[in-house]
Parts: C-alpha cells; structure tokens; sequence
C-alpha cells in the first residue's frame, strides 16, 4: 500500500513539469479564445484547417461571383450605350470634344466609386483584424520560440514583424490609398481628355505603389533572414554554454538540469508548431472573404475590360482596365499584409536552436 | 516619414500637372523650349527637395530606438523563461527528495527553493521536506542530499514530528 501510495506521488510530480510548462504561457487562453472565434480549435491541425478553409471558400464563391458578374454587366452596358451613341455620331463631326467618351469615363468612375471605397474599407478591415490578432499571437510565438532556446531570434522575429505590419498599415493609410485614389482619376482623366501624359502619370503611381509593396517585402524578408541567422548563431553558443555548464555541474543536479530543458525543450516546441498552425490557419481565415472578393473583382474588371476592348472606345476599355488593376493594388496590400505574418509564423515555426 | 512622402509624392503630382497644363498652352518655337526648360528645373526640384531636408539624425534616434525596443524584448523573454524553467527545476528536484526518501522508505513532500549561478544553472538553495521520518532516515536523506545536491545541513529544513525508530 505504501508503495503504490509512493508510486503515485511520484508520478503526480512527474506530471506537474509539462502542465507547468503549458500554463507559463502568457496569453495562450486568450490566443485560443480568439481563435476560436474564426472557427479554430486547439486540436485543430493545418491539414484540417485548410480543408475547412477551402471548404468555405467553395461555399462563398457562388454568391460572390454573382455580385462581380452583376458588376461586369453594369459596365459593358455603359460602354456599349457609349459605343452605340458613338456609332450613331455623323462622321463629319470631326474631332472636337469626345462628349460620348467623357460622358462614358465619368459613368464608369461613379459606377466603381462606390466599389473602390468598400474595398478600399475592406482591405484596411482585414490588416486591422490581423493587426489585432498578432498582437495575441506573436507574443505567444516569442515565448515558445524562447522556450526553446532561441531567444535573441525570438525578440528579433517579433520585433520585426511588429515594426513591418505597422509600416505596411501606416503606409496603406497615408500613401498607398491615396496613390490609388490618385491612379483612378488620373485613368479617368486620362480616359476623357486622352492626354498620353496622364496614361504615364497613372503608370508611375500604379508603379510606385507596386514597387514600394515589393520593396517592403523584399527588405521585410531579407532582414528576417540576416537578422534571424545573426541571433540564430547568438543563440546557439548560448545553448552550447548551458550545455557545457550542465555537463560540469555535479551529476544529479546536472541530470535534473538536463531533464528539465529537455522537458521544456519538448513541450514547448511541439506547443510552438501547434500554435503555429493555427495561427497561420486563423491568419487565412481572417483573409479568405476579402481575397475572394477583391480577387472576383479584380477579375471581373480585367475581364470585362478585354472584352470591352472589341466593341467600344479604347479609352474606356483601358479604364476598366486600369480600375481592375486599381482592385490589384488593394490585394496586393492585404496580401502583403498576411504574407508579413505568415512568413514570420514560418519562420519561427522553423528556427532551430540545438 | 510617411507624411513627409505624401507630401513630396503630392508636391511632384501639382507640378507634373502643371507643366503638362504649361506645355499645351505655350506656344511652339523658343517660347516652347524656354518653358520646356523651365518646366525640367522645376520638376528636378521637386524631385530633389526631400534630399535637402533629409533629416538622418531623426533616422539614425529610430533605429536606436527600434533596437533598444528589441533588446527590452530580449530581456522579457529570459526573463519569462527562466522564471518557467524555475519552477519545473524546483519541482524536479523535490521530486528527487521524495523519491530518494522513498527509497529510505519514508513518504514526505518537499519543497525547494533555487537560486540562478553566474553560469546560468539553477541550484538548489533551499529544501523544506515535510513528514513523519526516523532520525536515522533523516541522517541519511541529509547525507544524500549534501553529496547530490550541494545542498548543506543549514539548508535542509524538516517540518514535522519524527517517527519512533
């Protein structure tokens, strides 16, 4: 009886290190709660997510497309009333103010207004949500990242995620949207007066929006990569000197040292690729509806614009055209956005320290 | 910074606009080419006018900043981890004193307290082991944990009557 009694103290104590260490973690519940809310659980795996996530996908698709071809056929009906009311001009009229052209720009513009400005919202929407869900998860990430003996890359990794998420929203709310709205009426301009000058214009601001996205990523990447190497190589000599330590510590105290690490070790890596996960699903989650969306739109408006491109003017083909691309710009924020997020998660998903 | 590119991006948008606008109402011929050269000084201004007012030591006090901020985060994060790695070693260590009384056949619970060497190992400082044991164990279990532990006689605490040998 005293035995078993032993024997059960023993392996209650046993126990009490990998509950202690999966209750140390500082903000785990709320992280879960929050997960939870976007449809996943702590057992839920990437495989699982991702299916349930393209099954989702496929349900919304449907209703979304109809909205995008409604869309479309708003606009070829006002190119082609434009293309008919061309067609009807005497041919003697010469080529004085192209009052059907400018009248068709103008009715293109404020058809997409109202969609430009939603997506617009929608796109801005979605960082904030993810703005707001890496507050919880990257603190959470950095723990379990320290945990396992990687610390200075840790800081590092969340120092700079942190640091290029904000750029990116400062950027989205006082350049980027800006410099689309400009894009648009400079098109629309350009698409009424015809002016070669204001095509280049609308150019250079598609361009420089791309570029600085581009740009934000590529330094965001590169400075994940040297920074992250640089306090890789910090913290491995750091593991090293602990190990060296524990090895000339008395035995016992050696072995309970070593136990523990390990204990550590183990459970808060396989926490980190569980978190992980779901952070990473939770971050395509959040990004799923407005994808789609942005990606039909973006879609219906290149779309409709090669097929403008036969019957109507070519001014008003290419606005359509550059208004799609306008749709681009906004994507490309938003995927800029997660994919700060999602390189992070991988990245810190992948550090190894040992 | 942000604000300082809008306007710059702002300020070269008004004068592209308004050199095109000139180009089309001036007149062809030297008038032309006047303006045309005008309008090139005007817009290289534009483009070179955030490089005068560049302001590195603002640049230079965020990347201090942004790096003091990472160091903070670096201590944080020890210091998060070692207070977790604490506990389970001070619950690891207990549990070696129970087990080791347990071979001693006696059944207690310990309680041990750890301080961080320079080395950066947590060592045992302190451990308070509670139940009923005979002298004789007590002893031994002393003598265990001085040799395994480091810990001295003044450091182990026993809370509890002793048990008639």
């Amino acid at each position: 009886m005293k035995r078993i009694a032993v024997f059960l103290l023993c392996a209650l104590l046993g126990v009490v290190p990998c509950l202690g260490a999966e209750a140390a973690v500082p903000g785990l519940d709320e992280l879960w709660q929050e997960a939870e809310s976007y449809g996943v659980s702590e057992g839920t795996g990437l495989d699982e997510g991702l299916s349930n996530l393209f099954a989702d996908g496929a349900a919304q698709v449907g209703g979304l497309l109809r909205a995008s071809l409604a869309t479309a056929l708003k606009l070829m009906a006002v190119v082609l009333l434009c293309a008919l009311a061309q067609g009807l001009r005497p041919r003697e009229a010469g080529e004085g103010i192209q009052a059907v052209t400018i009248a068709g720009a103008l009715a293109i513009t404020a058809l997409t207004m109202t969609d430009m400005a939603a997506m617009i919202g929608l796109g801005r929407e979605t960082l904030g949500r993810m703005e707001a869900f890496s507050d919880l998860l990257l603190p959470v990430m950095a723990v379990l990242t320290a945990a396992t003996g990687g610390i200075s890359g840790a800081a590092v990794r969340q120092g700079a995620t942190v640091l290029f998420s904000q750029l990116l929203l400062t950027a989205m709310d006082r350049l980027l949207i800006p410099m689309v709205y400009a894009y648009v009426a400079v098109s629309c301009a350009h698409a009424a007066v015809g002016n070669a000058g204001l095509q280049r214009l609308a150019g250079l601001l598609k361009g420089a929006a791309t570029a600085l996205l581009t740009g934000l990523l590529l330094v965001f990447v590169g400075y994940l990569t040297a920074s992250g190497a640089i306090a890789g190589s910090v913290d491995a000599a750091a593991v090293k000197a602990a190990k060296l330590a524990i090895s000339r510590a008395i035995p016992v105290v050696g072995g309970v040292l070593a136990d523990a690490s390990e204990s550590v070790l183990a459970g808060a890596g396989a926490l980190r690729g569980t978190v992980g996960a779901a952070g990473m699903v939770v971050v395509l989650a959040i990004c799923l509806t407005p994808f789609l969306r942005l990606a039909l739109q973006y879609l219906a408006y290149k779309v409709t614009g090669a097929l403008c491109a036969a019957v109507a003017q070519p001014q008003l083909s290419r606005l359509i055209d550059a208004i799609g691309g306008a749709f681009g710009l906004v994507l490309g924020m938003t995927g800029a956005g997660a994919l700060i997020l999602l390189v992070s998660l991988v990245s810190a998903m992948t550090a190894v320290t040992t | 910074m942000m604000e300082q590119v809008r306007e710059w991006l702002l300020a070269l948008l008004s004068v592209c606009l308004v050199c095109a606008l000139a180009d089309a109402l001036m007149p062809k011929g030297g008038v032309k080419r006047v303006g045309q050269l005008v309008c090139g000084l005007a817009m290289t201004a534009a483009i070179l006018a955030p490089v005068v007012e560049l302001d590195l030591d603002g640049g230079q006090q965020w990347l201090e900043d942004y790096f003091a901020g990472i160091s903070r985060r670096e201590e944080e994060l020890e210091k998060e981890v070692n207070t977790g790695m604490k506990t389970i070693i001070e619950q690891e260590y207990a549990a070696y004193i129970v087990d080791k009384a347990a071979e001693l056949g006696a059944v207690c619970d310990a309680r041990v307290e750890c301080r961080l060497e320079e080395a950066g190992l947590y060592l045992p400082e302190r451990a308070e082991i509670s139940g009923a044991m005979t002298e004789e164990v007590r002893t031994r279990l002393t003598r265990l944990l001085e040799e395994e532990l480091a810990l001295t006689s003044e450091q182990i605490v026993y809370i509890g009557g002793e048990e008639a040998a």
